[in-house]
């Protein structure tokens, strides 16, 4: 029933064909950007920063994931995307293509320079290691006068895009991770990548270059905070090391990440409207409260369903599937 | 001036060592890096404010209350939640520690607002002068409890049984369970006295700087710091770090300036991870 129901979806060896997931998340966000005088810009404001969310939790979900990689340091990365959008509107004189473009850059040589002292280490340094990084820019950003200091920067008028663009762009990042996620979870690279982060030795006596892997992994994942934090700049045109290098970043990408469910391609976006629309935007006149709410539901996440709503969605789903046809046909409940 | 700056650098880092201490044994023994510490830090210095209002006593006074309490919280936490994840995998309960460290950052803001607290207490103005050298008496006194607190763990990890226990659920849990040892006890207990140290610490820590609801993560880095110097669970190392990150912190922001103070001990933590990531004082690599 099932298999006859998803045969087109499937290849002859029954693996999840790619298109219909590209096809799930292009449409969507290309009928959202078409459609963009339907919103408010409150609306377009607030849906921009949701598919910021979206972008960013899953590319810390690729990295966390499935690369198995527990980050704390999301801000270095959405920041010194930022920073570098920011500096080279500020300084070079660029439009926002080339800064966005620059930013993606940015993001990866962070990676790249994060990825020696850190990836040959255990799990857990390298979630302090990246924690470490974030504080180090922040700190380095309030000391460094050519980035504007404390005050942060502020973007040129000639180099800011009108809400509608902005919001056209954040559809394109957003579907740029999610596309992104889905080619990591089925591609070759994605199960090695899985194999490394559930049995390393087992995935090393197969051949797997583990270290190349999950540099590959940090560096698409650093490459889309980047993209995330240059998306993040154009929409708030200034900004200062305490926001844009601050850990809101990193607390809500985990945050998102792992209450969506954590290592599945849909989970990041499920926990980015949980979190972002559900909680921290009907909560915004109580933020001490949001914040205890959403630490609270973390633990209990971990503690109860630690693989997140969104399989939990998908699972009592599946036995509603095949609890109702029991129901219907009391008497075939023993047949095999 | 440089003398100065090493006399007050080494002082602050018997601080640093009360900040680290409790992580490092809670790294070297449960394999968890408490995500929560700097809370725990912090709260320990919120109890001692509010014990300290409310009862009209010194912060000196209310040290041990505070501590008791976040002794008796910590091994709850432990016990019915923290535990229990460990047995699955170590990232679970990494990622519980951040829950908790939100939670409680949460309360801190709800109940204390973020206006800057501070612990009152006559030595923290107080100070004296050596051979030109002036110094805080809080200092003084955070250093002396650092080193007896050092050298207490160090004496019980090493010449109690308890402290056997504890090593052995160190080293090979499942074999130190098979020997009788209960291990979740171990973990509870183990984790409950490194909170208590870490309060001692927190309390200290309030009379000589004010403090923040979310002042705790830059001293969970400077935590980690240390304890990355000073080689996870090695209790003399992280006494040793501890001193040495105070002084190159104290000496970065007399050449450079205060703004250079934090910088430094990232910047010393990224060189010690990149080129010995088992810490400055291990010869061997342990197996």
């Amino acid at each position: 029933m099932t298999s006859r129901l998803t045969a087109l979806l499937r290849t002859p060896d029954h693996r999840w064909r790619l298109w219909p997931g590209v096809a799930a998340f292009a449409v969507p966000a290309a009928i959202a950007a078409q459609s963009t005088s339907a919103f408010t810009a409150y609306q377009l404001d607030i849906a921009t920063t949701l598919l910021a969310f979206i972008a960013l939790a899953q590319a810390w979900n690729i990295l966390a994931g499935y690369a198995g990689q527990m980050s704390l340091g999301a801000s270095a990365f959405v920041g010194t995307g930022a920073y570098s959008a920011g500096l080279l509107e500020v300084h070079a004189g660029l439009g926002y293509g080339p800064a966005v473009v620059g930013a993606v850059a940015a993001g990866v040589a962070l990676s790249a320079l994060l990825a020696y002292p850190l990836l040959r280490l255990r799990g857990d340094y390298f979630a302090i290691g990246t924690l470490a990084a974030a504080l180090a820019l922040q700190a380095w950003a309030v000391n460094w006068s050519f980035a504007g200091g404390s005050t942060g920067i502020s973007l040129p008028a000639a180099g800011v895009p009108g809400p509608v663009e902005v919001f056209q762009l954040a559809c394109a990042v957003a579907a740029i991770a999610m596309i992104a996620a889905y080619l990591v979870a089925h591609s070759g690279f994605g199960m090695r990548l899985k194999a490394v982060r559930d049995n390393e030795p087992a995935a090393v006596g197969l051949g797997v270059p583990v270290f190349r892997h999950r540099l590959g992994a940090l560096l698409i994942s650093g490459g889309l905070s980047g993209l995330v934090g240059a998306l993040l700049a154009l929409q708030q045109i200034s900004f200062e090391p305490g926001g844009m290098l601050g850990l809101g970043w990193t607390i809500n990408a985990l945050l998102m990440t792992i209450v969506g469910g954590i290592g599945t391609v849909l989970g990041p976006a499920v926990g980015a409207v949980v979190v972002y629309y559900l909680l921290t935007k009907q909560l915004e006149s109580y933020q001490t409260a949001s914040v205890i709410i959403e630490g609270a539901l973390l633990i209990a996440i971990v503690r109860f369903a630690p693989r997140g709503l969104w399989p939990l969605l998908i699972r009592g789903a599946g036995r509603l599937g095949t609890l109702l046809p029991r129901l219907a046909h009391p008497l075939q409940k023993d047949a095999p | 001036m440089t003398a100065n700056a090493v006399v007050n650098g080494l002082l602050l880092g018997g601080l640093y060592a009360l900040v680290a201490l409790g992580l490092s044994i809670v790294f070297g023994v449960l394999r968890l890096i408490n995500l929560a510490h700097g809370e725990i830090l912090i709260g320990g210095a919120y109890l001692a404010y509010v014990i300290s209002e409310h009862l009209g006593i010194g912060p000196f006074l209310a040290l041990p209350l505070a501590v008791a309490a976040v002794a008796v919280l910590a091994y709850l936490v432990q016990r019915f939640l923290l535990t229990g994840l460990l047995v699955r995998g170590a990232e679970g309960a990494l990622v519980a520690t951040f829950g908790i460290s939100m939670l409680v950052q949460g309360v801190f803001s709800q109940e204390f607002s973020s206006t800057p607290k501070a612990l009152t207490s006559s030595l923290s103005t107080s100070g004296f002068t050596v051979a030109g050298v002036q110094v805080r008496g809080i200092y003084l006194v955070a250093f002396l409890v650092a080193a007896a607190l050092c050298g207490a763990a160090h004496l019980v990890l090493t010449r109690t049984r308890a402290g056997l226990a504890v090593r052995a659920a160190a080293a090979d849990p499942a074999t130190a369970g098979l020997m009788g040892i209960d291990i979740r006890r171990v973990y509870a207990v183990t984790f409950a006295v490194s909170a208590a140290v870490t309060a001692v610490g927190g309390v200290l820590l309030g009379v000589t700087f004010s403090f923040t609801p979310d002042a705790g993560i830059p001293y969970l880095v400077i935590g980690i710091a240390v304890v990355v110097l000073g080689g996870v669970g090695n209790v003399a190392g992280t006494f040793a770090g501890a001193l040495l990150l105070g002084l190159v912190q104290s000496l970065a922001a007399a050449q450079f300036g205060g703004g250079y103070r934090d910088l430094s001990v990232y910047l010393l933590f990224f060189v010690v991870l990149a080129v010995r990531p088992r810490g400055l004082f291990v010869r061997r690599a342990p197996a």
